[in-house]
């Protein structure tokens, strides 16, 4: 799932991924420490995270994405300049085929996508 | 020779060649045949149009993935001491298929080792050679009998000549003239051996791909979901089993009907002590998996 933040202007002010899969080791700890992914279904043995979306059930994620702002001298003054105070925030929650993100409809599908609108006075 | 004997030699030959006891296809070609499904096509359009379409007709190969997968499968049985590998080419015997094909391709079980030879030669082959791999799927004849029966000793072999589904008496195909009732054609266990429950422990080369009907059992059901693959993949009979590997047309649409989405933005200054006041955004997301089983798998 991809969130990005971007102000009126078209820049970017926050960006996350988060990737949900079964993480897998080859479970072959004796000759070299398990503790590394391993693709493949004649390496894979086991999980070391399991980080899908478990069926009937609901996972939060929680995001704090600030407005672009600096702190300026003013007469002496510290004040706070609030540089957009208006933002766009995409969310696009995409099925991908491989690591890398390919043609959308091919190896990457869209499950869900918007745009929240959020301002603050 | 008696005339008896002659009539049950020519119907042998009027028939097609289908999956008889003991005897075991030498090529693709012969393999495909024994699992011929185009009579199907006559009489089940509908079926057979929207299994054509589907993940399960092109099992040997599916996105491209299952060559890619499967050359890696076989770069490492050379590696493996113990496996008699060397040259794939020339050594692979079914038996060293059989940790895939057991869910890709389970016909295997009717070829000999010429055959895992020349399914070998196609995926080696640089383009791997689609054409010939595509002859061999998940067809028909897999659900509806080889793969329809899973207690043996209770039920016995799969018979020859016999589609198995709901019903029980005679059935108007040439080579499959009798119908009769599958225990599980309608249970959930009926995906589960190729849908996968996590390793393969009874493999002497364990592999791990699907794990899906795992979570069914050890995450569906827990949570108090109660409907089994069928209802949610094969409404109205359907046999098209959209996903992911063949751009189903239930994916693709929007909102996906595996997830409920909500999105709760709320814009504000945050006054984390005095004087230092931080405008953002807390962006909650709460994603609610619908299907019956973990997504993604594997
Ligand atoms: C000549 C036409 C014809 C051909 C060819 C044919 N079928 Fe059928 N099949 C039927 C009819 C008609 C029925 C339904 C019989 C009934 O409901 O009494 C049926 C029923 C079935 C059923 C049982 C459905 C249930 O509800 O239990 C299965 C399974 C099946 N066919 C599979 C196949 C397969 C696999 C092939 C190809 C090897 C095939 N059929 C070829 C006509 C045909
Ligand atoms: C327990 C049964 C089972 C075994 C054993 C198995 N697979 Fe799979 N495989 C599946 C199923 C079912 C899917 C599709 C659904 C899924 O991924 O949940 C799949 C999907 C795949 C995919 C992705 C499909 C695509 O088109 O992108 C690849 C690649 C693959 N398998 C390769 C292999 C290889 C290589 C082996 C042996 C080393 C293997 N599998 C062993 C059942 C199995
Ligand atoms: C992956 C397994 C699988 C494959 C492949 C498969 N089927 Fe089925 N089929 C089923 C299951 C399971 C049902 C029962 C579905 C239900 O009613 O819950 C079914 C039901 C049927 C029925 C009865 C339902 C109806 O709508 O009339 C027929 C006829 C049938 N299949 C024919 C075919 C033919 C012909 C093919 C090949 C073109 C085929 N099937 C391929 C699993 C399969
Ligand atoms: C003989 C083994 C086998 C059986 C039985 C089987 N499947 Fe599959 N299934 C597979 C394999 C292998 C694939 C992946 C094929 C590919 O890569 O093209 C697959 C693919 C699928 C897909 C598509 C996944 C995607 O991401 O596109 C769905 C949905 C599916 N199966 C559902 C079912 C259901 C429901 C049943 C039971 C009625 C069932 N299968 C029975 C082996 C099987
Ligand atoms: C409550 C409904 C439901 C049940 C029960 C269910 N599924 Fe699914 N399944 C879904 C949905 C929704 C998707 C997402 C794709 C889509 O929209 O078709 C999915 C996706 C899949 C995929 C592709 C997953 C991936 O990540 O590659 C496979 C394979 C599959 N199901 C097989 C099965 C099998 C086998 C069973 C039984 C053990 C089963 N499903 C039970 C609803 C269900």
């Amino acid at each position: 799932m991809d969130v990005t933040a971007k102000t009126k202007d078209g820049k970017e002010v926050f960006s996350d991924r988060k990737i949900y899969m079964l993480e897998c080791s080859d479970s072959r700890g004796f000759e070299a420490p398990s503790d590394v992914m391993k693709y493949g279904a004649q390496v894979k043995m086991g999980y070391i995270v399991e980080s899908t979306f478990m069926p009937l059930q609901t996972k939060v994620e929680k995001y704090e994405i600030k407005f672009p702002y600096e702190d300026v001298e003013e007469g002496g003054k510290k004040v706070r300049k609030i540089k957009a105070k208006e933002m766009d925030i995409d969310i696009v929650l995409r099925w991908q085929n491989d690591p890398d993100p390919n043609t959308v409809g091919k190896d990457s599908y869209i499950l869900f996508q918007t745009t929240k609108n959020v301002k603050i006075r | 020779m008696s005339l008896r004997s002659f009539i049950v030699m020519l119907l042998f030959v009027a028939l097609p060649f289908t999956a008889l006891a003991g005897e075991k296809a030498k090529t693709i070609d012969e393999l495909a045949k024994m699992y011929d499904v185009s009579s199907c096509k006559q009489c089940h359009a509908k079926i057979y149009e929207e299994w054509e379409k589907s993940a399960h007709a092109v099992s040997m190969v599916g996105t491209g993935r299952v060559i890619g997968g499967t050359r890696g499968f076989l770069n490492a049985l050379k590696t493996f001491k113990f496996s008699g590998v060397n040259d794939p080419a020339k050594d692979i015997t079914v038996e060293h298929l059989k940790p895939c094909w057991d869910c890709h391709l389970p016909q295997l079980k009717d070829a000999t080792d010429d055959v895992a030879k020349e399914i070998v030669k196609a995926y080696l082959a640089d383009p791997a050679d689609r054409k010939t791999l595509n002859k061999l799927g998940i067809n028909c004849l897999v659900c509806h009998n080889m793969r329809a029966i899973n207690r043996k000793w209770q039920d016995g072999d799969p018979e020859h000549g016999v589609v198995y589904g709901t019903k029980e008496g005679a059935h108007p195909d040439k080579a499959y003239t009798k119908m009769k009732k599958s225990p599980i054609i309608k249970e959930a266990v009926m995906c589960a051996y190729c849908h996968g429950l996590g390793p393969t422990f009874y493999d002497p080369a364990p592999t791990q791909c699907a794990t899906l009907y795992g979570s069914y059992l050890h995450a569906y059901l827990p949570a108090g979901g109660n409907q089994t693959c069928q209802d949610c993949h094969m409404e109205k009979g359907s046999h098209r089993w959209p996903g992911f590997i063949t751009q189903g047309e239930t994916v693709m649409k929007q909102p996906n009907r595996a997830f409920d989405v909500e999105v709760i933005a709320t814009p504000y200054q945050f006054l984390e002590r005095v004087g230092n006041l931080i405008p953002k955004t807390n962006l909650t997301v709460k994603i609610t998996n619908k299907a019956g089983h973990r997504i993604p798998d594997a």
